[in-house]
């Protein structure tokens, strides 16, 4: 992408609490990728996941004098970008629209050798396809390890529908998966 | 069962925890407008609170300077008062039958008006002045009784203070007092109505009090006292100089709490 060279992140980290502009666009262009890659998840498509992004680092930016240099700086920054996804649907009140959802085959079995075989892009598709609720969550739990106390707290429901929604969502994505694959694979089943 | 949701989201975590996607070239551009719109907000709230605080300041500036102007505008003691005591028996009489009584120099005539003038006042009003009432003329007569012909510039002083009482509908009974009180210190020579004077000292005091503004919390007082005419008020603050801003009164009418004075 961008960088011919990695910069040095404290640095970076410093001028930018100093409010220097070019220091600000240097750490942007550092973590932009990873960063967008994280929003995804959250997003329904790419264009959504820029949104938060961009909401993402102007939270960065304005809170960088926050970051005291305990723990990694990408952490921390992903933090916020996790938090301004979720921001976003809760901005735009699409927090939990469940109802709309197709049906959950609960006899998908999800065989795991199969998904492995999955490229990457492909369970993306699978996850921006579920509802913001199932997929905040799914996000949450699954790949970025916060617990159901933890998502509780961010997302502002109980630690028991922060579980029914992950399992809800987990059987949703194996029956999609089943289906990717049938269609990829050809398998009958 | 368990076990295979580990499993199921180990696959997901594995392969998208590293997931990376490049923005499009529109999105710093985009980061960089709302930093810079960011900090203009920040340079603007002080500005915009200060203007706030002018404009509230203002206002209330306006409604004392209205409000007083309006009380005085509606006391008939007002012509009165340039008469000089050597033309008392116009106008000012009407109003004022306690007095009328407590000299001995009106006509009857005058205090059948009088009767007419206190029918005319709302129940209310004449329950909420009757202690004033009382507390002006009780002093008022007896200064008649031993200074005799000295009485007359004391008592036509008194006589603006209890007419003013008396006629002035009870949302500007305090602020015309006060205006007609300084008036009446200097008219009262002290040794008639000295009982008078301290009761007007203090209540001139009291309004002088309210009119001073340190803090924020005397301008809500302030402006909660104008609107909030009853004892136990919507909000009160303390009245201490030293605290900014310390409820000491909430009265919301479910929700009541007073704390000591």
């Amino acid at each position: 992408m961008f960088l011919e060279h990695k910069y040095n992140i404290p640095e970076l980290v410093r001028r930018c609490k100093a409010g220097e502009r070019k220091a600000q666009e240097l750490l942007y262009k550092q973590f932009a990728s990873k960063m967008l890659g994280v929003c995804c998840r959250y997003a329904k498509d790419k264009m959504e996941a820029e949104d938060m992004v961009q909401n993402g680092f102007i939270k960065v930016f304005q809170k960088i004098n926050d970051f005291r240099g305990e723990g990694s700086f990408e952490g921390w920054i992903r933090r916020i970008m996790v938090h301004a996804s979720i921001e976003y649907y809760r901005k735009h009140n699409r927090m939990m629209q469940l109802a709309d959802l197709e049906e959950a085959d609960s006899e998908a079995s999800g065989n795991p050798l199969a998904i492995a075989k999955l490229e990457a892009n492909d369970l993306l598709v699978l996850i921006q396809q579920l509802s913001p609720g199932y997929r905040i969550v799914f996000n949450l739990y699954a790949i970025d390890g916060y617990s159901h106390k933890e998502i509780a707290a961010i997302v502002g429901i109980t630690e028991g529908a922060s579980k029914s929604q992950l399992s809800r969502a987990r059987s949703i994505l194996r029956e999609q998966v089943t289906k990717m694959e049938r269609k990829i694979y050809g398998y009958a089943g | 069962m368990d076990m295979q949701d580990k499993e199921f989201d180990e696959v997901f975590r594995s392969k998208l925890e590293d997931f990376e996607s490049e923005p499009a070239g529109h999105v710093w551009p985009a980061i960089e407008q709302g930093l810079n719109s960011s900090n203009k907000r920040k340079t603007l709230l002080p500005w915009l609170s200060a203007a706030a605080s002018v404009v509230i300041m203002a206002t209330a500036a306006g409604v004392l300077v209205f409000t007083r102007h309006g009380a005085v505008a509606h006391i008939p003691v007002k012509p009165v008062m340039s008469q000089t005591p050597g033309s008392t028996n116009t106008g000012l009489v009407a109003a004022n039958p306690v007095h009328s009584q407590g000299s001995g120099t009106r006509p009857d005539a005058s205090r059948r008006q009088d009767r007419s003038g206190y029918q005319t006042i709302p129940g209310r009003i004449i329950a909420k002045n009757a202690p004033a009432n009382n507390i002006d003329t009780m002093p008022a007569r007896s200064g008649v009784y031993k200074q005799g012909d000295a009485g007359l510039t004391g008592n036509i002083a008194h006589q603006q203070i209890t007419t003013s009482k008396a006629v002035v509908p009870d949302k500007d009974v305090q602020l015309t007092a006060s205006s007609v009180t300084d008036l009446a210190l200097k008219a009262t020579p002290d040794h008639i109505a000295s009982p008078v004077t301290a009761m007007i000292k203090t209540d001139t005091a009291k309004v002088k009090q309210r009119h001073k503004i340190h803090s924020f919390g005397d301008l809500v007082n302030l402006v909660v006292d104008k609107v909030d005419k009853s004892k136990d008020k919507l909000i009160v603050f303390s009245k201490d100089d030293e605290d900014d801003a310390h409820i000491t009164n909430v009265n919301l009418g479910a929700v009541k709490t007073k704390k000591g004075e």
